[in-house]
């Protein structure tokens, strides 16, 4: 090989080299660009895949039918698992990290049918189990804090994420021990809005210096087990009032690390209490009883066990409880099938319309049977019906269903191109 | 291209097992030829083993044993004898060969140090035995970089099919994606011993570059000889081997009051008695200037608009000393040698995964002890059989530190935290000991010039328990973490070599793992550890074979690769990983197939070019995902990759005044997974790019050295430096609005470097500028690299 030789060949691979860099420009599909209306679905979907969990926002003006495609479409935003909605233009996705920091994130709807950013992103250093919307705010709470030495104190970390505000957000921290006024601590289920000045959380009691395990839960063993509180508390995080009874166990629908609300205000104003019995030492079944609007205490004319409902499957077990209609609530069940191998964790697989003033229990009909462990994402409630995410790990798409609480039948609606659905919403330009 | 299948792979293997030793045997009953036999020894006497002896009128070639002797059988006529050795210089003669010939003796003087620095081509150095084999193997010079601040981590970015993914500055960490595969799948030894338990004061991006001879990079298919379960290859690093004494000592210190010192001193007494010392600090303030958004510690958001900020929390400091002793050349022991090793460091943390997520007095330690021996031996029980042992034996602590009352925005200022709130991140004083041992057992027998056989024997054990119950703060820490490993992998390997045109490998591993650590027996509310257990058994197997001619090499190599589940993924860490005792190896199917062309075309000029395509195709990866809100973390057997990718390196050389050369990669590493992990439905992202994962990139480089400038054995050195990463997505590629999807830029980024060498390299002065055009450069989303710096080096050197 002479020189000439080695130039050319330096030249071919040179020419290689810029032809391979040429290919540069990456532009997926395009974005199939249209002018929004006024309000819009929010869609927040997952792919997860090759162990990296992806999450793309979508909007669509109509969710009861079609199919979406994230295929170079939505905005991506990833990790983010929990979506609020504090005010009708806004929601606030959060996302947990292990060991960092957790972050949020605000969106709302764009002018050309996306989602888009809005407001500052935000970090938020304590876990949350449990969070809602209060006075336009999103609330997140976290129990079994302690400071320092004092192990006889056991805290509640709470963050007010204010969209009103650049999305500013306020720390702060309160003693939940002793609110009950047997001696034990509390960790917070829900935030449920009761009036214009005050929110309702229900009470997971737990004695000081129980061992609360390692499983990230806060909570431990409660000499209490057959009761059930509900604080009412103000902006500045006073109990403003306590309902106390003892004919449920405590009122939270427990997954994982997770205090999922089970208390619900129907269309009049009366405050519904669910319990899915969730304590192992508790001797009362799964139930409902019921604050009267303006009331100081629980119902005592109320109460209907749930349990009894259940007929054959008396181990299945609810999680949340959605208000749809008048008397008619949507809960969802893990009603005992054989777990699905490909699932990491058994989740609710059913769901169910209750009427609390007929005391009538229907599972929803028109659903993936529960046997084929469907998966839900965090729903909405809109004119008499549920939008509810399913993803399906038995071959289809995922896609929201429509439930009718008149009718307990079940539609299947907008169908996404992704590995699953996580939440809907509604967001108004 | 379509992967082989087991099947086809082995019968491919027993083929060529019946094929080839019948074909060889006819070759040596062949008349008419004539011994040609010599030794070579050095200017005192002693016999030089590996010495590359060559016939230039054929393409015979072949190293001297350990007893400094070759052996060629040639017909009759005249020949040129070429001997050569690396640190000697080469000799040539011209032979008669007749029917009874006497023993050539070659005298081979020592070369002077500058011929070991300028590249040239001449001779056959233990680089290029390395390259010549026929595995996919780079191997890296890293005495050509001696004068420079590299650490072996940055020597490595220099390799085709290499990229070193660093997160910051000094002392941040650090990963090697080595043809797509990356973390767990590419397995790091140091002389063989794996580098997995050595600790973070011990690792590739803190050992100066000074330790090294060279770093070996084993692309897809790994010989036995590194017995591990590497899926997706494996980077073994030679450290310097003199049998004499010397000292290599070195200071730099540059920007960001960067400061690195390399004392290396070594004693070989004439009855082999040796004392060896190594010792390095690092240190750096890392504050160079970073474009974020800043944080309000006090509304708890994000600046929209970036900021330009020094960083004022990111020091880093780490020593670490080496001591090796015993005795070399003896008639027991070629070589026995006792080491310790002990290092410490101090690293404080600026940022989290993120760079907008700031911290302002995290920070981490740790220390690491670690004792060793090597034993070598040839001729062990009978002549042609080699044997080495090794045994290590690590100890390392490691300390988070995250307990302060303050937290910090990215100017640095510090704001008092609510409610009495400790720790920025993750209150805690954690504590952590990992023990490590690992011993392995070498030896190869040379049956006769065609055949030897050789095997690995490799055991290896990590333990792992908190330090300090007490320290435990907060919930999220582990009460009783602890866990063990134990590991055997065994290796067998049968090399057939025809007439030194044509050698090849045929290997097969045997894994055996068993594994111990808590399992949730109890619920999720009140969970109740017990002892758990796991044991699997796993193969796999190989060849290689190359192929000489014309100063061309042809390789091919196939490996049916595994790699062994964790304790972690198989038994879950109590609090974020849950168990999955169901787990099963991952395993991939490696090819690689290269050409290389080596040639001094004159006295001028010589080129070297290696070229390579790979092919790899992983199923059963062991994917790790975390459950929505729980943040419960999953380890699953799903998932299939396919990559088929080129790599190329080129050199072009001009006496001893010019050099240049480049690296180039490219990978289509592709999603092959049709379905979803959850079940049947068809996935939307396959044969979608593999996200976050550099797929083009090279770098190239021009060395001029200008010998001789005004004093006779000083030299003067010039390098240029080129880096290119094409841009590449955080997510899948095909998803999302283009607009709003996370990408890591386009890095190109040029370095400079001048050397001055007095008295043949016994004096060194370098003087470096790295990224000299202060371009914003990204291994990872978001965490940005140093901008332009500066650094001198002093060097001295004596053997």
């Amino acid at each position: 090989m002479n020189t000439k030789n080695i130039i050319k060949n330096a030249a071919f691979s040179t020419a290689l080299l810029l032809s391979l860099t040429a290919c540069e420009k990456n532009d997926g599909p395009n974005d199939d660009d249209r002018d929004s209306n006024d309000v819009e679905f929010f869609i927040s979907t997952e792919v997860n895949a090759a162990g990296q969990v992806s999450g793309y926002l979508l909007a669509t003006p109509d969710i009861t039918q079609g199919t979406l495609s994230i295929k170079g479409n939505g905005l991506e935003m990833s990790g983010y698992n929990t979506w609020v909605f504090p005010t009708e233009q806004v929601g606030i996705g959060l996302k947990y990290q292990k060991g960092d920091p957790g972050l949020g994130v605000g969106v709302g709807l764009g002018p050309k049918g996306d989602i888009v950013k809005v407001g500052a992103d935000i970090r938020i250093d304590s876990r949350y189990t449990t969070y809602g919307v209060f006075q336009n705010k999103v609330i997140t709470a976290v129990g079994g804090i302690t400071k320092g030495e004092d192990d006889n104190d056991i805290y509640s970390t709470f963050n007010f994420i204010d969209p009103a505000q650049n999305n500013k957000t306020t720390e702060r921290t309160i003693n939940t021990t002793n609110l009950t006024g047997n001696g034990e601590y509390a960790t917070l289920s829900g935030v449920v809005q009761f009036d214009e000045n005050t929110f309702l959380s229900s009470l997971v009691p737990s004695k000081i210096n129980s061992d609360t395990g390692e499983g990230g839960s806060s909570t431990g063993v409660t000499d209490y087990p057959d009761s059930v509180w509900v604080a009412a508390f103000n902006k500045d995080l006073e109990v403003t009032h306590l309902y106390g009874d003892d004919r449920i166990g405590y009122a939270s629908g427990r997954f994982r690390s997770q205090y999922y609300s089970t208390i619900s205000e129907d269309h009049q104003g009366n405050v519904y209490v669910f319990s899915p019995a969730n304590d192992e030492r508790s001797t009362k079944p799964a139930g409902v009883i019921r604050i009267n609007r303006g009331a100081d205490d629980f119902d005592t004319d109320y109460y209907w066990n749930l349990e009894d409902e259940l007929e054959s499957d008396k181990e299945a077990r609810f999680y949340n409880v959605y208000h749809v209609k008048d008397d008619l609530f949507v809960l969802d069940y893990r009603r005992t099938t054989a777990e699905d191998p490909n699932q990491e964790v058994a989740k609710a697989n059913a769901l169910a319309v209750v009427d609390v003033a007929k005391q009538e229990f229907r599972w929803v009909e028109g659903l993936p049977d529960y046997t084929k462990n469907p998966v839900f994402g965090n729903p909405i409630a809109e004119d008499g019906k549920l939008y509810i995410p399913v993803s399906l790990t038995t071959g289809e798409k995922p896609a929201v269903y429509i439930v009718d609480a008149e009718s307990a039948g079940a539609e299947r609606g907008l169908e996404v191109d992704a590995s699953s659905i996580t939440a809907v919403g509604k967001l108004k330009k | 291209m379509r992967a082989l299948s087991t099947k086809e792979l082995l019968s491919c293997i027993l083929i060529w097992m019946f094929l080839v030793p019948s074909k060889s045997w006819a070759q040596v009953e062949e008349g008419n030829r004539f011994s040609l036999s010599g030794i070579v020894k050095d200017e005192s006497g002693n016999l030089l083993d590996n010495a590359h002896v060559s016939i230039s009128e054929t393409d015979m070639r072949m190293d001297t044993d350990h007893s400094g002797a070759f052996r060629f059988d040639v017909a009759a006529g005249t020949y040129t004898i070429s001997v050569s050795k690396v640190g000697f210089s080469s000799e040539e003669r011209q032979v008669k060969i007749k029917e009874r010939n006497s023993v050539i003796e070659f005298v081979l003087s020592e070369a002077a140090y500058t011929h070991l620095e300028g590249a040239t081509v001449v001779g056959k150095t233990a680089l290029q035995e390395v390259r010549e084999t026929a595995y996919n193997v780079t191997a890296l010079d890293a005495k050509a970089f001696h004068n420079t601040t590299l650490d072996l981590a940055h020597l490595l970015n220099k390799s085709s099919g290499v990229k070193i993914r660093e997160t910051g500055g000094m002392g941040s960490s650090y990963s090697i994606n080595l043809n797509g595969f990356t973390g767990r799948h590419v397995k790091v030894f140091m002389d063989g011993v794996p580098m997995e338990g050595m600790g973070s004061s011990f690792q590739l991006n803190n050992i100066p570059i000074n330790l090294a001879e060279r770093i070996e990079i084993y692309k897809g298919v790994v010989p036995i000889e590194l017995g591990a379960d590497a899926l997706g290859g494996a980077i073994n690093v030679i450290t310097n081997k003199r049998n004499k004494s010397y000292a290599d000592i070195s200071y730099s210190f540059g920007s960001f009051n960067t400061h690195k010192t390399n004392v290396n001193l070594g004693y070989g007494a004439k009855n082999g008695f040796t004392v060896q010392l190594n010792a390095f600090q690092n240190y750096s303030d890392n504050n160079y200037r970073v474009l974020t958004q800043n944080w309000n510690p006090e509304d708890r958001t994000f600046s929209n608009d970036s900021v330009w900020v020094k960083r004022f929390h990111d020091g880093y400091r780490n020593e670490t000393i080496g001591i090796k002793t015993g005795f070399v050349n003896t008639d027991w022991a070629d070589q026995l040698l006792f080491g310790i090793t002990l290092g410490q460091e101090r690293d404080d943390i600026q940022h989290s995964n993120l760079m907008k997520v700031v911290f302002g007095a995290k920070e981490r330690k740790s220390n690491t002890i670690m004792p060793s021996l090597s034993y070598a031996k040839r001729d062990f029980l009978w002549e042609g059989m080699n044997v080495r042992v090794n045994a290590q034996y690590n100890r390392n602590y490691n300390q988070n530190i995250d307990t302060s009352a303050f937290e910090y925005d990215w100017y640095g200022t510090a704001f008092r935290q609510n409610d009495g709130k400790v720790g920025e991140a993750n209150n805690t004083l954690a504590e952590f000991f990992n023990r490590n041992a690992s011993v392995s057992l070498n030896s190869n027998y040379q049956i006769n010039e065609q055949h030897s056989v050789a095997i690995n024997e490799v055991w290896s054990t990590y333990r792992r328990n908190n330090a300090d119950k007490n320290a435990l703060i907060t919930e999220t820490d582990l009460a009783h973490d602890r866990s063990s490993n134990y590991k055997n992998v065994l290796g067998l390997s049968y090399k057939f070599n025809y007439d030194k045109k044509w050698v090849s490998t045929f290997f097969g591993k045997h894994y055996i793992q068993h594994v111990k650590g808590p399992v949730n027996v109890g619920s999720t509310d009140w969970p109740k550890y017990e002892q758990g257990t796991n044991s699997s058994k796993s193969f796999g197997y190989g060849l290689a074979t190359t192929y000489f001619f014309n100063h061309t090499q042809l390789k091919f190599s196939a490996e049916q690769a595994v790699r062994m589940p964790t304790e972690n993924e198989l038994l879950g860490d109590q609090l974020f990983e849950r168990a999955n005792v169901t787990l099963r190896p991952e395993s991939s199917k490696n090819l690689n197939l290269g050409i290389a062309y080596q040639k001094d075309i004159d006295a001028n000029h010589a080129v070297y070019f290696d070229a390579s395509g790979v092919y790899r195709n992983v199923k059963d990866f062991i994917q790790r995902s975390i459950t929505p809100r729980a943040g419960e973390a999953v380890s699953m057997n799903h998932g299939k990759v396919q990559n088929l990718g080129i790599n190329f390196e080129g050199r072009y050389y001009f006496q001893d005044m010019l050099t240049i050369g480049g690296t180039f990669t490219y990978q289509s590493l592709l999603n092959k997974e049709k379905y979803e992990q959850n079940g049947k439905q068809l996935s939307i992202v396959y044969n979608d790019r593999m996200p976050n994962q550099p797929y083009l990139y090279g770098n190239g480089e021009v060395e001029f050295r200008l010998p001789k400038l005004g004093v006779q054995h000083d030299l003067l050195t010039f390098a240029y430096n080129i880096n290119y990463v094409h841009s590449f997505f955080l997510h899948w590629e095909s998803l999302g609005s283009s607009s709003t999807k996370d990408i890591v830029d386009r890095q190109l980024s040029h370095d400079i470097l001048a050397t001055y060498t007095m008295q043949n390299g016994r004096y060194n002065l370098t003087f470096e500028a790295r990224n000299i055009t202060d371009q914003l450069l990204y291994d990872n989303f978001s965490l940005q690299k140093p901008g332009r710096s500066f650094a001198v080096k002093l060097r001295y050197f004596f053997m």
